[in-house]
């Protein structure tokens, strides 16, 4: 099958899966015996009609709000459509009329596609940007980033495309975006404290803790995005809490902010994982000893291992530093998580990866991943072809986000005889 | 109930032969509209004005026997009608409109519906309805193009036709849509260079 091919199939399928969940809800499902609203227009009174219609057209287009204009840093207004480029001394902040700020790392090249009163579309051709959104009622924010798009109404994050290896990540600070792309199976959600990170290349997407209290993983509150490039200044802030301008780029007073020293002198790869260099970390992970890496790190640092171990593809080291990490975390932390979707993805062991999931929602009763652990065991229980055991977590599923990503596959498996 | 019972049954309008027709054939019917219209918040009103055409028009069919065929038209028939429809709708409302490419139309407000799948929607629109039918059912949906033929009510060769038109022009546009080049077949004029 081709590549066009391919595509097509999964626009029939999608067409499918949207089209059961968008009609079941619909008055399609009733019989109406009457014919819909005529459209069509009488000869005769089409004119008068469309000339009323542009008078109206003119006259409501007056009364709108205004659009959204912009500040380059110098305080020239900005250019819709016009490419932007930050230089690689440092990042280049864009100031919206709203209050909204959007900061271009070091490098990064990009463009405000369009504006108007409720947000702006904003282009990312390559790098990254840590974005400030001013939450209103209206919000609406687009910000394309290679082949994926974070709808976003009132947030902050950081976001990064790396077009070389195709790696899309998204550090979520405050409120939720909304993730969708072409190397994504579905629109993922993002809330706050999490970081999503697609690998086109890998055909790989995981959400993971970025400030857990349950583990640690990654438990330096982003002062700084991973995804900024190294070379750049830091600019000290103190997480969520941080003003607008510290994300703008305007240095504090304050010196940089490192990773913990223990963590660089101890586990070097640490730092490599950091910035996204996933198989550089493991590369040396190994080189230093994989087992007795797992012997020795602490509990998360092996979850962080784990991960590093499955987005390389090493489904067998990502077991062994998970089940590490069980052992030295209270209630496992995340690694049973971790095992399901090693399971899952890497192993196509679908009841194995359903019983991880499960797992975690019985170690994990406050985690941070208790909705993708619900989803993921249903569909894993789907998958591994066990229609009560799928039917009975989808069930568990609506119980408890009647309004999650995965809602519509668990009614279709609630319903399913 | 067989079709040729059913279709003799609505003629002589029994009751409930009308949601039976509904019943069975409304499952066939959203798929042909959702294939050639796309995901539209309209797509449940064109549904319900099939089956409305359908009970009108029932006595002039004459083959009972081709009862699937037949209402699989009136769909067509009443999708090529809205398409027709939107387009002028906006053509119209294009001329009030400052951007120079509109945005693809968010079919449905719903995060279930893929960006590919808008996009691949939007660049639909640009074709011909005629155009458009013959490809959604063909490509998308996988129709044999007799069946094709028999429903829009063409010969085999327009829908060929047709069909070719609309997929060259369909990734003539596709290919400057970020989300949809990837997908793109190959260029043949760029490979002959």
């Amino acid at each position: 099958m081709s590549s066009t091919d391919r595509f097509w199939a999964s626009v029939r399928d999608e067409q499918d899966r949207v089209r059961d969940h968008y009609l079941a809800g619909a008055k399609a499902h009733t019989w109406v015996r009457t014919r819909r609203d005529p459209r069509r227009w009488a000869l005769v009174g089409a004119v008068p009609v469309v000339a009323a219609a542009a008078l109206c057209a003119v006259l409501w287009r007056s009364h709108l709000p205004r659009d959204l204009a912009f500040t380059v840093p110098d305080g020239r207004v900005g250019q819709v459509g016009a490419w932007i480029a930050a230089a690689p001394e440092g990042p280049l902040p864009l100031r919206f009329s709203d209050g909204s700020v959007v900061s271009l790392f070091a490098g990064t090249r990009a463009r405000v596609a369009a504006v108007d009163a409720n947000g702006a579309r904003i282009v990312l051709e390559r790098g990254g940007a840590s974005a400030s959104v001013v939450h209103r009622d209206k919000s609406h924010w687009l910000v394309d980033v290679g082949p994926f798009e974070v709808v976003v109404v009132g947030t902050r994050f950081d976001v990064n495309w790396d077009s070389n290896e195709e790696v899309f990540g998204l550090d979520l600070h405050e409120g939720s975006v909304l993730v969708s792309g072409a190397c994504l199976q579905e629109p993922r959600s993002v809330v706050r404290g999490h970081r999503l990170r697609v690998s086109c290349r890998a055909a790989q997407e995981e959400i993971l803790e970025t400030r857990s209290d349950e583990d640690g993983v990654g438990g330096t509150k982003p002062t700084k995005s991973a995804f900024e490039p190294t070379s750049e200044p830091q600019v000290a802030s103190d997480g969520p809490a941080d003003s607008v301008g510290a994300h703008a780029g305007e240095p504090a007073a304050a010196p940089p902010r490192l990773p913990p020293t223990s963590v660089l002198q101890s586990e070097p790869w640490r730092a490599l994982v950091a910035t996204g260099h996933y198989r550089e970390a493991l590369e040396l992970a190994e080189r230093t000893g994989f087992d007795e890496q797992c012997r020795r790190s602490p509990g998360a640092d092996l979850l962080a291992l784990g991960d590093v171990a499955r987005y390389a593809g090493n489904a067998k080291e990502a077991r062994q530093a998970y089940l590490a990490a069980r052992g030295k975390l209270p209630g496992g932390g995340r690694s049973a998580y971790g095992l399901g979707l090693t399971a899952f993805e890497q192993e196509g062991d679908f009841t194995g990866a359903a019983r991880w999931f499960e797992t975690y929602l019985a170690e994990q009763a406050d985690g941070n991943l208790r909705r993708e652990a619900a989803g993921r065991a249903m569909e894993a229980w789907q998958r591994a072809g066990a229609r009560d055991r799928a039917r009975a977590a989808a069930l568990e599923y609506l119980r408890q986000y009647p309004n999650g990503v995965q809602a519509p596959l668990a009614r279709r498996l609630a319903m399913s005889p | 109930m067989t079709d040729a019972a059913l279709v003799l049954s609505l003629k002589a309008h029994e009751p409930g032969s009308a949601e039976l027709l509904f019943e069975r054939y409304r499952p066939y019917v959203e798929r042909l509209i959702v294939r050639t219209v796309g995901l539209d918040p309209e797509v449940p009103d064109l549904v319900n004005e099939v089956f409305a055409r359908a009970l009108e028009g029932i006595r002039n069919l004459r083959d009972s026997l081709a009862l699937k065929g037949w209402i699989g038209s009136v769909a067509l028939f009443t999708a090529r009608g809205f398409l027709r429809g939107r387009r002028t709708r906006r053509r119209w409302l294009s001329i009030f409109s400052s951007d120079e490419v509109p945005e693809p139309v968010a079919v449905v407000a719903s995060p279930e519906v893929s960006r590919t799948l808008v996009h691949a929607y939007a660049v639909l629109d640009v074709l011909p309805p005629d155009d458009r039918i013959a490809f959604a059912l063909r490509v998308i949906d996988g129709m044999d193009l007799a069946e094709i033929a028999q429903m829009v009510g063409v010969s085999l060769a327009t829908v060929k036709r047709r069909v070719a038109r609309a997929q060259r022009l369909f990734w003539d546009k596709a290919r400057r849509d970020p989300m949809l080049r990837e997908h793109a077949p190959p260029d043949e004029e760029e490979e002959e260079k």
